[in-house]
Formats: structure tokens, C-alpha cells, sequence
């Protein structure tokens, strides 16, 4: 495991002279279509790699727990200083830690380990069919839900990732009565959109003390060719409009339900698709671990689970031997004075000390 | 059903998990079950009353999710106590149950009636109730694994690991509802607020444990004490971000 420390502390390190010589991480340089060829340059690298594994030391060993645990460890290691950290989006180096090259590339590493465990568990399962008719009749729900949980990360960390500079997120101030076509980016730059937005009618319902109920607003929407459309925006219920969806954000607390403006959102995330892929696979990752009885916990074979069971069966057996003979013995002797050890305490203590 | 109950409900229901730990503890099954189940079922009355006269699920505020850990607590110990055959399980789980139901005893956060409209989503029971059964389950492995280092010499049995796989698998579905819904009412599925940060940290530890485990050479005790410090972290999750500098000032929407 050393090994695996020595490769992460070496991202790390990389990392740092990329600071010190680029500067953090600028991600708005991989919107489309960078994003897409690096995808594809990533996938491609991981293909190669899975070809020249065989008889490779290193590519193998990078398929092992011995590589995993140490790259988790940095990752999460990173990622504790990120939660500690006031988090500002200023380009330092703890404070925006998203642009920080270390944790790039240590989250780079990972979701290299995760393409090429993902190639082994693949190249195993079809290898098996091809050349072993003895197969455990079981493991293919095994290898299921190894390839849900991890390529069902692999594809949400990807595509999270690399779509997240085609995600745009703007504020948009809705006037009573007005068309409004423009928004604000986070960085407080105009956009001018696709598609405008009148706000007809604001609606505020609050709870007796005054806190609010449901905000939400009415609104007409323009297109550049004269379409109009109405919707009604609520908080959790945004409105899908051309690629867009327009979100109930704020509005003008002082004047309450006389708000004479709304504050939506409007997201544009074309990556999203895939990203549900992921999440969805993740999920049906998660719930398989339900369905299979973990072998590998713990280095215990398929047969060691056979042999614990057998000898589990064997000494409950014998102890139900046991408290028959000792109530035959207790019937007979019931007049004397006996103290003996309770068959019942026997029982419980004996949990502490045997393999389950 | 108001707060002020609440003590009622909790003295009996502890009351109840007791007698269930001493039964456990003298071998006696049935009355183990029996008793803390009545136990469950009194403390859940409470909290179904609670939901019915707040007219919305008690999940908003942390006394509310500290109420539902002290039920799943004490339910997970009885899956495991049935399940396993644990004497121990049911004096631990009433220990961390009664715990967390003195917090709120001492501790009662103002209650209040509203759900703000972020919060009026049907994704919103089940994201906190999945997260509050997977702490649960991994409150009740770092039980084990507290007691399996106080016992340097006993096999570790493969149900810490169950516990621990069964647990994450809840995290994630709590992480993944999470950010299903961020995307319908915030407009992204992930912004690293540090709810989610930890939330992630969380994860990743729990993660390293599984596959520190599957190493044929790995040392037990530091696997335990990954546990520990694993559910440390998760502690800081619930609610040590609260405290956290990092989350002041408005940084981050799941300050209670």
C-alpha cells in the first residue's frame, strides 16, 4: 500500500508545482467543446490502458485495494480541508478548493483507479463465460452490483465534472409588467437569453406568524419569434422552457405579497442527462448491496461462508444436546444442593469468543 | 401532541428498552423483543402524534431528526439483536437511544409549526428519513467497534461489515435523493455546500473502510478505529457543521 501512498503524494505534489507555475484551475477553458475531447481522451486512455494491462505490474497494481485505499484517503484527506475551509471561489488555494490542482488530480487519479477496475471486473466476467462452465451460480449479481456502484460513479463523477462549465445558472429580476430578456451570471456579468419573461402576477400565501407558505409567480414567457407562453413558477416545481429551466428564487421581502418583482433562476445543464445516468445506477448500485451477501468481506471465500455455516448448525446442535442432558440431570437431582453453571449463561457469553 | 410530552413517551419507552437489555443480557429472547418493541412502538406513537399536530413531518429541525435517530437506534439494535444474536446490542442501543433523547430533553431547540417552501417537497421525508437509518446503522457498528477494541482478542464478526455495507448503502440513497432534489428546487444537484461536503467526507470514509477490509493483510484494530473516526465525521455532518466556521453566515442552506 505503501506504492499507492507514493503515486497519490506524487499527484500532490504535481499538483502544487501546477499551482505555483499555471495558477488554479480554469474551468470555464474546458466549456464545449474542450469538455468533450478531453471525455473522449479519458475514455480512450483508460482502453489503452486495459489493452496493454496484461503482464503490466503497474497498471495492474493499480487495479488493486492496495491503490484504492490510499487514493481514497487523499481524496477524502482534501476533502475534510475543504470542509474546514470558508470556501470563497478566490482562486486560493484552501478557500477555492474546486480550482485547487491537487485536488484535481487526486479526484483525476480516483476516477482513473474507477475506469480501469471497471475494465478488470468486465474482462473477468466475460473471460469467466468463455473458458469456465463452473462458474459459482451466484456471481453474477456480484458483478452487477460492483459495476452499478462503480461505474455508476464513474459516469456521475465524469459528467458532473467536465459538464459543469456548460451549466449556466443566471438570476433573472422579473418586473410586474415587464419583458424581461436579460440575466446576471455569478459573475455579475449580462446575458442576454433566448427567451423573455414577463412576471404577471406574484403570489405570497404565509403561515399565521408570517413566515411564508408558498411563493411562486406567474409568468408569460416570449420567444424571439413572437411565441408566448404561460406558466406558473413555483419553489420545487421549475418550469422547463427550450433547454431552460426557470426557477422560483426570490423576491422583494420587504413588500411580501406586494413584491412588484420576482427573482427567478434560469439553468441551462445539458450534461444533466448523463449525470442521471449515473446517479441512477448509483442508486440501483446502493440497493443491490442488499441483494448480495458480501464473500469478500474480510478475505472469506464462498467456501469458508459453507464451512461457518455447517459448524454453526453443528454447535447449536450440540448445545441443544447439552441443555437436554442438563435438564435430565436436574430432574434427577433436583433434592440435592447443586450449584452449577446455568446451561442459559453458558449460551450467552459463549457469543464473544466464536467466529459467525 | 407537543413537546412537553415528550418526556412522558421517552421515560417509558426507556424504560421499556431496559427491561429489553436486562432480558437480552439473561438470555431470555422473547421478553428481550417483546419489551423493546413495546418500547419502539411507544416512542413512535410520539412521534406519529407529533407529525399529526405539526401538520407536517417532525423532520425540520435537529431535535426532530434526533428524535427519529433514537427510534432507528433502538430498531436497528433489535434487527441485529434478532438477527444476530447479540446479547450486548440492546444495553448499547438504549444507551445511544437514551442519549440522544437527554439532548433533547436538555437541550430543546424551539419547535416551530412552518415549513418554509424549499422544504414543501415529497422528496424531503425520505432524503432525512434514509439519512437517519443509516446513521443508525453506523451508530450500531461503531458500537461493535468500540467493543471489539475494548476486547482486543475476539474474531470480528462478518456482521460489522453487513452493518457497515447496509449503512453506506443508505448514506448513498440519502446523498442521491439529496441531490435529486437540489435539482428541482435549487437548480443544481451538487453545489459543495458544506452540508455536502460532509456529506461526501462522510462517504469517502466509509468507503476506505470497505475496501481497507477486503485486504487479506489489513490490521483489525486500525479497521476499527476507521469506524471510530468515520463516525466521528459523520457526527460533524449532522450537525458539527452548525459550529463549523466554514458554514457561517448564511454559507450554507442546511444550517438548522
Amino acid at each position: 500500500m505503501k506504492e499507492g501512498f507514493v503515486i497519490g503524494g506524487g499527484f500532490i505534489v504535481a499538483g502544487l508545482l501546477l499551482e505555483l507555475l499555471v495558477g488554479s484551475v480554469n474551468w470555464a477553458a474546458f466549456a464545449w467543446p474542450i469538455n468533450l475531447f478531453i471525455l473522449a481522451a479519458f475514455l480512450l486512455i483508460i482502453c489503452i490502458a486495459a489493452i496493454v494491462r496484461k503482464n503490466n505490474y503497474p497498471l495492474h497494481f493499480l487495479t488493486t485495494h492496495r491503490a484504492a485505499v490510499p487514493a481514497l484517503t487523499y481524496a477524502v484527506g482534501l476533502t475534510i480541508i475543504m470542509g474546514l475551509t470558508r470556501q470563497t471561489g478566490d482562486g486560493g488555494w484552501f478557500s477555492d478548493m474546486l480550482t485547487f490542482w491537487p485536488f484535481v488530480l487526486i479526484y483525476t487519479y480516483l476516477e482513473f483507479l474507477l475506469g480501469l477496475i471497471i475494465i478488470r471486473r468486465l474482462s473477468h466476467m466475460f473471460r469467466h463465460k468463455k473458458h469456465h462452465h463452473s462458474t459459482t451460480r451466484r456471481s453474477w449479481r456480484h458483478d452487477i452490483a460492483f459495476l452499478l456502484n462503480h461505474a455508476g460513479l464513474f459516469v456521475t463523477l465524469l459528467c458532473a465534472t467536465l459538464g459543469n462549465p456548460d451549466m449556466h445558472r443566471m438570476s433573472l429580476v422579473a418586473n410586474q409588467g415587464e419583458t424581461q430578456w436579460q440575466a446576471i451570471d455569478d459573475e455579475m456579468k449580462t446575458v442576454e437569453l433566448p427567451m423573455g419573461i414577463n412576471l404577471q402576477r406574484f403570489i405570497l400565501e404565509e403561515y399565521p406568524d408570517g413566515s411564508p407558505r408558498r411563493f411562486a409567480s406567474e409568468i408569460q414567457i416570449f420567444t424571439r419569434n413572437g411565441k408566448k407562453y404561460a406558466a406558473t413558477v413555483d419553489v420545487n416545481k421549475p418550469v422547463k422552457f427550450s433547454g431552460w429551466k426557470i426557477y422560483q428564487y426570490g423576491y422583494d421581502v420587504e413588500r411580501g405579497a406586494q413584491s412588484q418583482y420576482s427573482i427567478l433562476e434560469v439553468v441551462s445543464d445539458p450534461w444533466l442527462p448523463a449525470v442521471y445516468v449515473g446517479i441512477f445506477m448509483m442508486l440501483a448500485g446502493a440497493l443491490s448491496l442488499f441483494l448480495i451477501r458480501s464473500t469478500a468481506a474480510a478475505g472469506i471465500s464462498r467456501e469458508e461462508l459453507e464451512r461457518e455455516r455447517k459448524a454453526r448448525e453443528a454447535k447449536k446442535a450440540r448445545e441443544a444436546e447439552k441443555r437436554k442432558l442438563a435438564e435430565e440431570f436436574r430432574g434427577e437431582h433436583h433434592h440435592h444442593h447443586h450449584h452449577h453453571r446455568h446451561g442459559g449463561d453458558s449460551d450467552s457469553h459463549s457469543h464473544y469468543h466464536t467466529e459467525r | 401532541m407537543s413537546w412537553s410530552l415528550f418526556i412522558i413517551f421517552a421515560i417509558i419507552a426507556v424504560l421499556l428498552w431496559a427491561v429489553g437489555a436486562f432480558f437480552a443480557f439473561r438470555g431470555k429472547r422473547k421478553g428481550a423483543i417483546g419489551a423493546t418493541l413495546a418500547g419502539l412502538i411507544v416512542f413512535f406513537a410520539f412521534i406519529i402524534g407529533m407529525w399529526i399536530s405539526l401538520q407536517r413531518p417532525p423532520l425540520r429541525t435537529l431535535g426532530e431528526t434526533r428524535l427519529w435517530y433514537s427510534f432507528f437506534v433502538s430498531l436497528v439494535g433489535l434487527i441485529v439483536y434478532v438477527r444476530w444474536r447479540y446479547n450486548w446490542i440492546l444495553s448499547f442501543s438504549t444507551i445511544l437511544s437514551t442519549v440522544f433523547i437527554c439532548v433533547n430533553l436538555f437541550k430543546p431547540e424551539i419547535h416551530d409549526q412552518t415549513l418554509m417552501p424549499a422544504l414543501q417537497s415529497p422528496w424531503f421525508a425520505p432524503h432525512v428519513i434514509v439519512y437517519m437509518f443509516a446513521y443508525a446503522m453506523l451508530g450500531a457498528a461503531t458500537l461493535m467497534a468500540v467493543y471489539y477494541l475494548a476486547h482486543p482478542r475476539t474474531t470480528i464478526a462478518r456482521s460489522l461489515d453487513d452493518l457497515v455495507r447496509v449503512g453506506l448503502a443508505f448514506l448513498t440513497f440519502g446523498m442521491l435523493f439529496g441531490a435529486l432534489w437540489a435539482k428541482e428546487a435549487w437548480g443544481h444537484y451538487w453545489s459543495w455546500d458544506p452540508k455536502e461536503t460532509w456529506a461526501a467526507i462522510t462517504w469517502l470514509a466509509y468507503l476506505i473502510f470497505i475496501h481497507y477490509r477486503q485486504l487479506p493483510k489489513h490490521r483489525p484494530h486500525v479497521a476499527l478505529w476507521m469506524l471510530v473516526v468515520s463516525f466521528i465525521l459523520l457526527q460533524v455532518c449532522w450537525w458539527g457543521i452548525n459550529y463549523l466556521p466554514s458554514a457561517q453566515g448564511g454559507a450554507s442552506v442546511h444550517v438548522y
